[in-house]
């Protein structure tokens, strides 16, 4: 027995339940995308905040040298903002790689920023020249901007784009410099 | 968000631990998946086996490809083991040429073993979810919901919780299909029902994302991606019963 079929479709039956639902999801998914397109005023309100997106929250703090230092003004640059401790291995592992870095991007508008947790201005001086290290770094003693950023280990690496906005986060270490560079030079572009 | 774990002692990163568990797991079910459809359970075991690792490599290799001008001063660090250094899309492509190379090379490469990865790839979607749960990425909208999760200081919806329940319906659901449904059948139900899972939840979400016209173009890839799932479905289907109709009435 021979299953009659259409001349114009190779289906022995009917328009099938699953095209009219393809139709269905493409032509209601659509629309659902555009119906919850992203609101400016939403990303307006929850600017600031230690999160990738959001403008990096600002903080004050002192140098080695005892200069204050407040990260907005840094904007214009691309900012690598390195939460570290001299007792952490992986920060100690990556700070060769951070030095290379700041030496090779300054004069790019390139700046890296260490933030020390809770350590004070002589220890973190002898740790910072026994591995070579001469980059910028403020001293978080009461580890509130720690507690702001919500590092919960060490390393942490923010890399902050010319407009303040954290583009991207590296979690733990140590980062090679090929992985440093390859974000810095990817906000780099975006900035121009 | 919880980017470090600590187990026994050891401080580990969240989310390389968690995607691992789920590769691992995604693997073990797809192996009973596929003896489930009487395939060797062997066979798509290795092969996840070898394609894990050349996910690895691909993404290590196509990141520095990428990035090739930041890696020639410090070659050496391309071997550097860090997980943010891993470009997810070549990583899959070359995974993916590894695990069809390795079925062709047993002589098994058939439609039928996309099925068995339709459940695991549920589960391994679960593990990302939850990683991404840890890390604090793809969050979702602020929310006054009883139900919201406190998120970078604001309570939002846990849109990869809301991703992971809905995981846990497909895998329920593919779990209970029938074993006889058409080869390829089980895989296409998979990519049309999680498009379309993430095409509903990307409109809960605040993370950046692509833009394309104001839309997000994750939504948009999925619902066209879910829209031809749904159809070759259909067209898959019916073949199929035509097929098993002519068959009957010789």
């Amino acid at each position: 027995m021979e299953v009659a079929r259409s001349p114009k479709s190779r289906l022995p039956y009917s328009l099938p339940f699953t095209r009219v639902l393809a139709v269905v999801l493409l032509v209601s998914g659509l629309t659902y995308s555009w119906l919850t397109r992203p609101h400016a005023e939403v990303a307006d309100q929850m600017q600031t905040s230690a999160r990738v997106g959001a403008v990096a929250p600002d903080m004050v703090l002192p140098l080695l040298d005892g200069e204050i230092q407040k990260l907005s003004e840094l904007r214009g640059n691309v900012v690598v903002l390195n939460f570290w401790a001299s007792w952490c291995g992986p920060c100690r592992a990556e700070m060769p790689a951070l030095q290379a870095v700041q030496q090779d991007y300054a004069r790019k508008g390139v700046v890296v920023m260490g933030v020390n947790q809770q350590e004070d201005a002589q220890t973190v001086a002898g740790f910072m020249n026994s591995v070579g290290a001469s980059f910028p770094t403020m001293l978080d003693l009461d580890a509130s901007v720690t507690h702001t950023y919500r590092v919960t280990g060490l390393p942490t690496t923010y890399f902050i784009g010319r407009d303040g906005v954290i583009r991207d986060a590296v979690f733990g270490g140590p980062m090679a410099r090929g992985l440093i560079a390859s974000k810095v030079e990817s906000l780099l572009r975006a900035g121009d | 968000m919880q980017p470090f774990i600590r187990i026994f002692g050891l401080t580990l990163q969240a989310q390389p631990f968690v995607i691992l568990i789920g590769y691992v797991a995604a693997s073990w079910l797809a192996g009973k998946a596929a003896a489930r459809r009487g395939l060797d359970e062997d066979v798509v075991s290795s092969a996840l086996f070898v394609s894990g690792i050349a996910w690895l490599v691909g993404a290590r290799l196509g990141y520095v490809i990428l990035n090739l001008n930041a890696y020639l001063p410090d070659p050496l660090s391309a071997l550097a083991l860090n997980a943010s250094a891993l470009n997810t899309w070549t990583g899959l492509i070359i995974a993916s040429a590894v695990f069809a190379t390795s079925l062709r090379l047993k002589g098994e490469l058939t439609v039928a073993w996309l099925d068995p990865l339709a459940p695991a790839a549920a589960v391994f979607a679960m593990g990302l979810a939850l990683a991404s749960y840890f890390d604090g990425s793809a969050y979702g909208l602020p929310t006054t919901a009883p139900w919201a999760a406190n998120v970078w200081g604001v309570n939002r919806h846990p849109v990869q919780i809301y991703e992971i329940a809905g995981l846990a319906v497909l895998l329920i659901a593919l779990v209970r299909l029938p074993a006889t449904l058409p080869a390829g059948a089980l895989a296409l139900t998979f990519v049309c029902a999680y498009a379309a899972l993430r095409l509903a939840l990307a409109g809960l979400r605040a993370d950046p994302m692509p833009l394309v016209a104001g839309m997000r173009v994750e939504q948009i890839a999925a619902a066209v991606v879910a829209a031809t799932a749904a159809f070759l479905l259909g067209e898959h289907l019916t073949d199929s019963r035509g097929s098993t109709a002519n068959l009957e009435g010789d």
